[in-house]
């Protein structure tokens, strides 16, 4: 039998997704860049949208470095170092992400840096590569977390 | 018991082990942005000195934008290393009253 903490761990990646998918439709939505409150909303949306699908996707990653019985990294880089961890294959097991989606989950962890610090001194439209790095993650997280869950929790 | 250190001592030593560790940063940083032709742009209290026991290091990263992750990982974990809470922004994402209000301050290293 499969390992039920599975369970929270596609809920955590499911809202990660949601949320990410979220802050593309924001971003990509014809009022983005308008002065008027439509457009505030969506810039606010879109920003809280990213650091909410990152928040996910970290508690997702934890929890499967919790359900391997790895300790989660510490100190004032963990955030950085979670996304380094996980890109690495290590001794009796995968990368749970490969180095592309990894690169794109340490650009929305830049940006919820950022996004936490200050609302007012960036200007989130000039954000591409945040907006394009939420897009995969959206799009391939289910299935990298399934490929992982197959090489280390096979069916019987 | 020891002499007792009090909490305004500890903060002074704390800046000033705060200084010098952007003093060290400085050189981490140049050498990179020399290395991957970019250019960090320091400011706020590590640029002007005058940093308190809490203060955080205020960089601006300005690559071309296909080294830009890449450099902005460089400066937070150069700060890291020397136990410094880094707040980076890419330049290219800053509003144009933001670049203005900190431009006079700003400390280039390249």
């Amino acid at each position: 039998m499969s390992d039920a903490r599975w369970i929270e761990i596609d809920k955590a990646i499911a809202s990660a997704v949601g949320n990410f998918e979220r802050g593309v439709e924001f971003a990509h939505h014809r009022n983005f860049q308008t002065d008027d409150v439509i457009g505030s909303a969506l810039r606010m949306g879109f920003m809280h949208a990213i650091q909410a699908g990152h928040t996910s996707l970290e508690n997702a990653l934890l929890r499967v470095l919790g359900l391997l019985g790895e300790a989660g990294p510490s100190g004032d880089s963990w955030h950085a170092d979670l996304i380094g961890r996980v890109a690495q294959a290590l001794a009796g097991r995968p990368a749970i992400l490969l180095p592309d989606l990894a690169a794109a989950a340490d650009e929305t962890r830049r940006f919820r840096n950022r996004a936490a610090r200050a609302y007012d001194n960036f200007d989130p439209t000039k954000v591409t590569p945040t907006i394009d790095a939420a897009d995969e993650l959206a799009r391939r997280l289910p299935s990298a977390i399934a490929a992982f869950r197959q090489a280390i929790d096979p069916p019987p | 018991m020891d002499r007792i250190v009090t909490l305004s001592e500890r903060k002074a030593t704390e800046a000033r082990r705060r200084c010098d560790a952007v003093h060290d940063l400085r050189s981490a940083l140049a050498a990179y942005a020399r290395e991957h032709g970019g250019r960090f742009l320091l400011f706020g209290s590590a640029a002007r000195g005058d940093m308190r026991f809490d203060s955080d290091v205020d960089i601006l990263v300005d690559f071309p934008a296909d080294a830009l992750g890449d450099a902005w990982n460089f400066a937070e974990r150069a700060c890291w290393d020397r136990h410094l809470e880094p707040d980076v922004i890419a330049r290219s994402w800053c509003k144009a009253d933001f670049l203005a209000h900190v431009e006079p301050e700003i400390e280039v290293i390249q």
